[in-house]
């Protein structure tokens, strides 16, 4: 997979990077654009749930009001994620050739990298998990279109864990799994010590496209994503489940 | 008469599943399935929420459906609805 990187680390809303991705897949799939990674931040910080969740089974919606925090979701499967705009990195993987599930493999290969760049020992625990000691540290969901799979995820270097609290766990998961904050670990956690963004950008980049030519967000992408974007900012999207 | 029956498990890969099932005289008329499961193409999703709909217990049984879920699985999904036809 010959990879171009995007480092797109300014921040911007959860409808729009919902929008961007969802346009890097349907291109990707039309092969108009070519394979990326992108690593980018949600601003501000933002709850997105899985493509197939029921919204209020899933968000405490008046807790996740009262912290001021948009709510969006995804075109991909998967569980509720909070993503701090400070404490998390996100990044995309687009490409063809290859199902979702191989994807998440190679991805967790590129992610167990980054961690052990920073010293730590990371494991790909499948279908979509990377973990520290049976502590998830990565979660990542895909979806997959004609033949090109999208796979995007969450590195937390410094996520505050109780931001966590407006999520619901089914009762079935919580009582295997425990709760967010004790089953979830962040990379300065592990550390001991405050992980910067740069360095979390540094290993994603060393982990997941470390010869990547450099890139910006195609033209088309952009273009699309703008008309994705009613999709997103669409209540009735929102409520889809 | 025309009962919902809802039925929420994890999958054996770790994934909750809630089956939500509209009944009416001993058939499934309409199947929709939430959770944190993926699907291996989102084209094919929408077609197995359409096969299971309109199956009565003996249809359900003999049902062949496609992998389209990741994460979980299409026959524990046939036995959350089995459950709700009583069969």
């Amino acid at each position: 997979m010959g990879f171009r990187l995007i480092l797109d680390l300014e921040g911007r809303d959860p409808y729009w990077q919902m929008a961007i991705d969802e346009a890097f897949l349907i291109l990707r799939a039309l092969d108009l654009v070519g394979d990326y990674v992108r690593l980018w931040t949600f601003r501000p910080t933002s709850v997105s749930i899985g493509k197939f969740q029921e919204l209020e089974a899933t968000v405490d919606l008046s807790e996740a009001s009262r912290l001021g925090l948009p709510v969006v979701r995804r075109f991909t499967g998967g569980g509720a994620v909070v993503h701090d705009s400070d404490g998390e990195v996100t990044w995309t993987v687009v490409t063809k050739g290859r199902n979702v599930e191989e994807v998440y493999s190679w991805a967790g290969e590129g992610l167990r990298r980054a961690l052990a760049s920073f010293g730590l020992k990371g494991e790909f625990v499948p279908v979509n998990d990377v973990v520290i000691n049976g502590r998830k540290i990565v979660g990542m969901a895909g979806a997959s279109r004609r033949g090109a799979v999208l796979v995007h995820g969450t590195f937390m270097y410094d996520t505050d864990l109780s931001l966590m609290r407006v999520l619901r766990l089914p009762k079935e998961k919580e009582a295997v799994r425990g709760k967010p904050e004790e089953r979830i670990i962040t990379v300065s956690k592990a550390l001991g010590r405050e992980v910067s963004r740069d360095e979390a950008v540094r290993a994603l980049r060393a982990g997941l496209c470390e010869d990547c030519v450099e890139s910006s967000i195609p033209e088309g992408v952009l273009d699309l994503a703008s008309e994705l974007m009613w999709k997103y900012t669409n209540e009735g999207w929102l409520r889809w489940r | 008469m025309e009962v919902t029956c809802r039925e929420t498990f994890r999958s054996s890969k770790g994934k909750t599943v809630t089956v939500t099932a509209v009944i009416r005289e001993g058939r499934v008329v309409e199947v929709r399935l939430t959770g944190d499961f993926f699907v291996s193409d989102d084209s094919l999703f929408e077609r197995l929420e359409a096969a299971l709909s309109g199956r009565d217990c003996e249809g359900l049984k003999s049902l062949q459906l496609p992998r389209v879920l990741i994460g979980a699985d299409e026959g524990e999904v046939v036995r959350a609805l089995l459950k709700c036809l009583n069969c």
